[in-house]
């Protein structure tokens, strides 16, 4: 592979900033030293420094092309001068067939697009979109094969179908009378569409947290973007809900994405697998995974007994003889508590949820370096009431979310010091988002609720108070223009934090994402919760949501027998782009959109 | 070939006389009533012939018959041609509903067998015959029970599976007298294999209906007790290809199984998966005293539910190497999605409770 050659690059364009090259040239230098990598095609730059959405704190994410025999699945993480390094190794072989994969699903229509993972998408786009920083022939021809105009159309589709998913569901929590879960998914809803908007003008990067940056750099109606961060900002009262609804729809609708259901006619019930009905005597119970029980009241046992799969909910709300609004709240619950499925009526939309919180009154009982059991004596011997299978998966979430916590607060940092305000105000709301999911996670809730809606739904949590519930309602929708607001905003997100600390009665994560020592104490914890998660089910599937105990999974089976990272002194890293090499297909709509710049 | 079908008009006559016509061989109908072919999915099955001399292959014509009449009630002249022209009988033409009075199976089962015999005793050349039994006609075996088994001193659960055991043993009289056929015995016929799809909801679906839907909350049965249910496209389809293959099998029985019968317990963990239906208590026969049920659960117990108990109490095992080497890489699907597919079914179409907008959609989907 040859030295860089910048001015025959044909790749740079004058859109991106790409500043501290000389920096960049210096650590990818230490980095290479540090490997000793043989047989290497060539070395690109990619992710957010490359996009030029970089700043002080960012991760230089570099990728090295080699012969093979295959890619590795996590990164290696150095941290060199203070600055945090990724490197990934791809072989060739493996990204021409991953272009091919994405470009055979644009081929292959609307269902093989939404069927793409956002982790598939991101690897395409951050290859199509890298610096070469050491050229080879090879590298030209892998770059020529990732023909960017095919996947623009590709992205367009993604995102789009990713924000009318969104919408429905918003409309479903409408009809369901849950109007902060209800406006929660229609935010999520508009910035997928603000994506495709941007998309459209040419702005593929895939992750959401660099939107505001890719609007302002793309030649666009620069209203939209206010439209949509006003309405994002927005927590309509129940009575102003489906006006506010209707007001995003039509924001969609100008950001080019159309299609959104809106009626309960619409929306069928589906069955869920695992789940059984016996009765009791007069009682009606339901029996999830042959594992957990749930004891029906008389309305909602009406209600249940009325269900028939593949039926319009707006038929068996009929059906049920129970008072319509009853008979919503207990579908919802139904739906809430992954005792059914819901699907528009185009057959190919699932929508699932998680589990009802199982919390018990003893208070948070998972923490990152293990359980915690209230006056545990010295020769006491604890059972636990919930299942294993439960605390174990929300022990692998907790090291997740609180991962992704300190990502966001990195992000912070960054966006605060380029005194881009709107991308301070995501990243504490992002801040907020995590630590709601930690709560979640805390109490042994697992699956745990969308990321979406944590901050909606944390008032299930009995240890949680309304008002700081409420709180976090408002720090969600924290609105952020000047430094002033960051300043104020950040002190009311840190009292948050340290109220949640409180509430889980210990410390949150190390800092992983700046300093070695942390990043490893890090990867421990998570290796523990990990294998004992694996242990409980090799196939680490968590109703159904393979995610991110499976990550955890990844992360573990690397790092076995993975010494050369040891003895070079680095940490195997699996933060935030867990599974970046695995494919399947997730509905985008419910996928977390948590990835490193 | 030419074929006449007895029972054509019933669920499975139709669709046996629709594979037959696949398999381009003319096809009589014999009805009892004068009606339209409707297929096991609804659609019309036409008749292409007004008259039987215009019979040729790949079509199908029909005429008025009556098994419990000597002749099978044929008039004359349809008599004399088919004695003349006809290659095949499928002789399904039966009494299947439970709860009637004996002398209606003998009279249907056993009287309408004996004068089909004597019809075909009349032909001047041999006309070959596939009788369709029944594989209860093992009764109360308990245990395995072959294609070659018949009688080994087994009881009867009812007069129609007695019926059934006697017509076959008159097929078998004739078979030893030198008349060319072949017995198949289905199990419990129930909706198609992958839609799950049924023409008529009889025999085990009245008592799927009153159980699931509450109105019966206990009855007695063993929960190892198995039942055989079979698809109709499965048994219609093989029917068929035993006309083209009837010189293998002469003089045999083959068994249109599904050759993995559900238990009592499979049954009722399937029906767990269905909020609306109810899964029924299955109470030891010894114990289970239907007087002491509350008084409507009672009524339907003894007017419907009570026909069923023998099929909720025996363990017979059917074996079927003949009829799964006919059916060669046909292989069905698990007998629990079946039985799912045949609940979901009623319960989109309303049989198990409401008729449902959906329904067309939950059919497309579940395939």
């Amino acid at each position: 592979m040859s030295e860089l050659n910048r001015d025959a690059l044909p790749m740079l364009d004058d859109r991106r900033d790409v500043t501290g090259t000389d920096d960049v040239e210096n650590l990818l230098t230490e980095a290479l030293r540090r490997l000793r990598l043989p047989n290497a095609y060539g070395v690109l730059l990619e992710g957010s420094v490359a996009e030029g959405f970089g700043n002080r704190t960012s991760d230089i994410d570099f990728l090295i092309v080699t012969e093979g025999p295959q890619s590795k699945r996590l990164p290696t993480v150095m941290f060199i001068d203070g600055r945090r390094v990724e490197i990934r190794i791809r072989c060739a072989t493996e990204i021409a067939d991953h272009a091919a994969h994405i470009l055979g699903a644009g081929a292959g229509g609307g269902a093989r697009i939404a069927a793409l993972s956002r982790d598939e998408l991101d690897i395409f786009q951050r290859f199509s979109h890298a610096l070469v920083l050491r050229d080879s022939p090879v590298v030209r021809l892998l770059l020529a094969a990732h023909d960017r105009e095919l996947f623009k159309s590709i992205a367009l589709r993604w995102h789009a179908l990713r924000a009318i998913r969104a919408s429905n569901r918003a409309w479903l929590m409408l009809h369901f009378g849950n109007s902060e879960s209800s406006a929660a998914w229609m935010r999520n809803a508009l910035v997928a569409a603000g994506k495709a908007g941007v998309a459209a003008a040419g702005e593929l990067y895939i992750t959401d947290k660099w939107l505001d940056l890719q609007y302002r750099r793309a030649t666009f109606d620069k209203t939209l973007r206010e439209r949509m961060w006003s309405l994002v900002g927005q927590r309509p009262t129940e009575d102003e809900l489906t006006e506010h609804l209707g007001k995003c729809l039509l924001l969609m609708k100008d950001l080019g994405v159309e299609g959104s259901q809106t009626d309960l006619n619409e929306v069928q019930i589906v069955p869920r697998a695992g789940i059984t009905t016996w009765q009791l005597g007069a009682q009606v119970c339901v029996l999830r995974d042959r594992t957990e029980i749930y004891v029906l009241g008389s309305t909602a046992a009406r209600v249940w007994r009325s269900i028939v799969f593949w039926t319009p909910i707006a038929q068996v709300i009929k059906r049920g003889r129970v008072d319509e609004k009853d008979a919503r709240e207990c579908i919802e619950r139904f739906h809430r508590l992954g005792l059914i499925e819901v699907a528009w009526a185009d057959g190919d939309t699932w929508l699932r949820m998680g589990a009802a919180p199982m919390v018990l009154p003893a208070g948070p009982f998972v923490s990152f370096d293990g359980f915690r059991v209230a006056q545990l004596g010295s020769k006491d011997v604890a059972l636990f009431a919930v299942p294993a299978a439960r605390l174990c998966f929300s022990g692998a979430e907790f090291v997740w979310a609180s991962m992704c916590l300190e990502n966001a607060w990195e992000d912070f940092i960054g966006v605060y010091e380029q005194k881009h305000w709107k991308l301070v105000q995501t990243s504490l709301q992002r801040l907020v988002s995590w630590a709601c999911l930690i709560l979640f996670s805390a109490f042994g809730v697992s699956p745990a609720p969308d990321i979406q809606e944590v901050t909606a739904r944390i008032d299930e949590i009995p240890a949680v108070s309304p008002d700081l519930a409420a709180e976090a309602l408002r720090l969600r929708l924290l609105d952020c223009d000047c430094e002033a607001d960051a300043i104020a905003g950040r002190k009311e997100v840190e009292a948050f934090l340290h109220k949640v600390k409180e509430i889980i009665g210990g410390r949150l994560f190390p800092s992983s994402f700046e300093h070695a020592d942390d990043w490893r104490s890090s990867l421990e914890y998570g290796f523990e919760w990990g294998r004992l998660a694996s242990f409980i089910d090799p196939t680490l599937s968590a109703d159904g949501r393979s995610f991110p105990v499976e990550e955890v999974r990844d992360m573990l089976a690397v790092n076995q027998g993975e010494t050369r990272a040891e003895a070079i002194g680095v940490a195997t890293y699996a933060g935030n782009d867990f599974g970046r090499w695995r494919r399947g297909a997730r509905d985008p709509s419910t996928e977390r959109d948590n990835h490193r710049p | 070939m030419k074929v006449l079908v007895t029972g054509a008009s019933g669920n499975l006559g139709t669709e046996i006389a629709h594979a037959l016509v696949q398999a381009n061989h003319g096809v009589v109908c014999a009805m009892h009533q004068k009606a339209d072919l409707v297929r096991n999915d609804g659609t019309a099955l036409p008749l292409t012939c007004d008259r039987l001399e215009e019979l040729g292959p790949g079509s199908i014509a029909s005429i008025s018959a009556d098994v419990t009449q000597p002749d099978l009630g044929i008039s004359p002249s349809s008599r004399a041609w088919l004695l003349e022209n006809i290659d095949f009988v499928i002789h399904s033409a039966a009494m299947t509903d439970f709860g009637l009075k004996e002398e209606v199976y003998e009279e249907v089962n056993i009287r309408g067998t004996q004068n089909l015999l004597s019809l075909l005793s009349a032909s001047a050349r041999p006309i070959r015959l596939i009788h369709v039994s029944t594989a209860y006609v093992a009764g109360f075996w308990d245990g395995p029970f072959g294609e070659d088994d018949f009688d080994n001193g087994q009881e009867f659960g009812n007069p129609y599976e007695w019926s059934k055991f006697e017509s076959e043993k008159i097929v078998r009289a004739a078979i030893a007298s030198g008349l060319s056929a072949v017995i198949v015995r289905p199990s419990i016929i129930v909706g198609e294999s992958q839609t799950g799809q049924i023409r008529d909801f009889r025999h085990l679906y009245p008592l799927l209906r009153v159980v699931g839907a509450g109105r019966v909350r206990s009855m007695a049965g063993r929960y190892d007790a198995c039942v055989d249910l079979v698809p109709i496209d499965y048994v219609a389809s093989g029917i068929a290809m035993i006309v083209d293959r009837f010189e293998d099998y002469l003089g045999q029985t083959l068994h249109a199984v599904s050759g993995s019968p559900l238990t009592v317990r499979d049954l009722s963990n399937v029906l767990a998966e269905f909020p609306s239906m109810y899964v029924p208590r299955i109470l030891p026969p010894a114990t289970f005293d239907r007087s002491r049920l509350p008084s409507l659960e009672r009524a339907y117990y003894e007017r419907l539910v009570r026909l069923f108990e023998a099929y909720f109490v025996r363990s017979v095992e059917f074996r079927a190497p003949r009829f799964t080497t006919l059916m060669g890489p046909v292989r069905l699907p698990d007998s629990r999605t079946v039985f799912r597919r045949l609940i979901g079914y009623g319960l989109r179409v309303g049989y198990f409770g409401p008729a449902n907008v959906g329904a067309e959609q939950g059919r497309l989907a579940d395939a």
